[in-house]
């Protein structure tokens, strides 16, 4: 599960970049521009969160970069609420720590909060089972981590 | 060039903060704070607090004391940028970051080639497409009102 936790509709698009080849894009997909200059989703280890696709879902042509060179819609990432499901339960403690991801799959993002990274800093946690469903898995993050800032990841 | 890519009318000023003696300022010149407590042209390299948005202005000698004149400007925070560049930006450049290798009022210029900083985010290139490729669209990454340490 992936969505954000607030409509989006009013938040203003990030500017265009082109998406990467043949890269498939699923609603609230993580982004971030990767290191030929493509936007992209969110992989392992990357540098941080640009932001986050708000189209209908799409996949890039083999020759995007070059031909159709297809920008999707994405909104910036910095303190926009949003959901992902987690490889646990969510617990008090866990509020106000940082995270990343467990699973990096287009229209499948999922937290790791059991962590075993040494780097888990991407998503600070700020609440869960936000719709008060006992769905403890359900967590509200924000990016923490954010690619367009310059500073160094901790 | 240097130019504010959307329209900053309105975008609130930034807190009014007294300008540097003698400084001249220049529509969407880079500024920060000085360690002295003045607004003044942001530094290579250095952080930045936002951009000027009057018609342009110098400060007299004796402003920092006598006129206190503050200059209009804008916070940085996500206000995309376009300055000339000293090469041409390729793709690789987007989502990499960059420095300035020129910082006179009204003529900022990007280092593309020899970056040593990351004081600024590479969002894109030639906006107008009028394949103006050393038209770079940046973000401010090193914004002086945070408190990381820069890399």
């Amino acid at each position: 599960m992936q969505k954000f936790l607030r409509d989006p509709a009013g938040l203003g698009r990030g500017y265009p970049v082109i998406g990467v080849a043949s890269g498939a894009f699923a609603y609230a997909d993580p982004v971030y521009i990767d290191s030929n200059g493509y936007l992209a989703t969110l992989a392992a280890a990357t540098s941080g969160v640009l932001g986050y696709y708000v189209g209908q879902g799409e996949t890039m042509a083999s020759t995007n970069a070059t031909v159709a060179k297809k920008c999707p819609d994405y909104v910036m990432a910095e303190g926009v609420e949003m959901v992902f499901g987690s490889d646990q339960a969510c617990t008090q403690t866990d509020v106000g720590t940082q995270c990343d991801f467990g699973t990096y799959t287009s229209g499948a993002f999922e937290l790791d909060l059991a962590g075993g990274q040494s780097n888990e800093v991407t998503m600070f946690i700020i609440g869960f089972d936000p719709d008060g469903e006992s769905d403890t898995d359900a967590v509200v993050v924000i990016a923490a981590t954010l690619q367009k800032l310059g500073y160094a990841i901790v | 060039m240097q130019k504010f890519l959307r329209d900053p009318g309105g975008l609130g000023r930034g807190y009014p903060v007294i300008g540097a003696t003698s400084v001249q300022f220049t529509h969407a010149d880079p500024v920060y704070i000085d360690s002295s407590g003045f607004l003044a042209l942001a530094t290579a390299g250095g952080l930045i607090l936002g951009y000027y948005c009057g018609a342009g202005e110098t400060m007299s000698a004796t402003n920092q004391t006598v006129e206190k004149e503050c200059p209009d400007y804008v916070y940085a925070k996500d206000v995309e940028m376009v300055f000339g560049a000293d090469q041409d930006a390729t793709q690789t450049d987007i989502g990499a970051y960059c420095d300035f290798g020129t910082v006179t009022t009204g003529a900022f210029e990007l280092n593309l080639a020899a970056s040593t900083s990351a004081g600024l985010f590479v969002l894109g290139f030639d906006p107008d497409g009028e394949a103006d490729n050393d038209a770079v669209v940046v973000m401010a990454a090193e914004l002086q009102i945070l408190g990381y340490a820069q890399v």
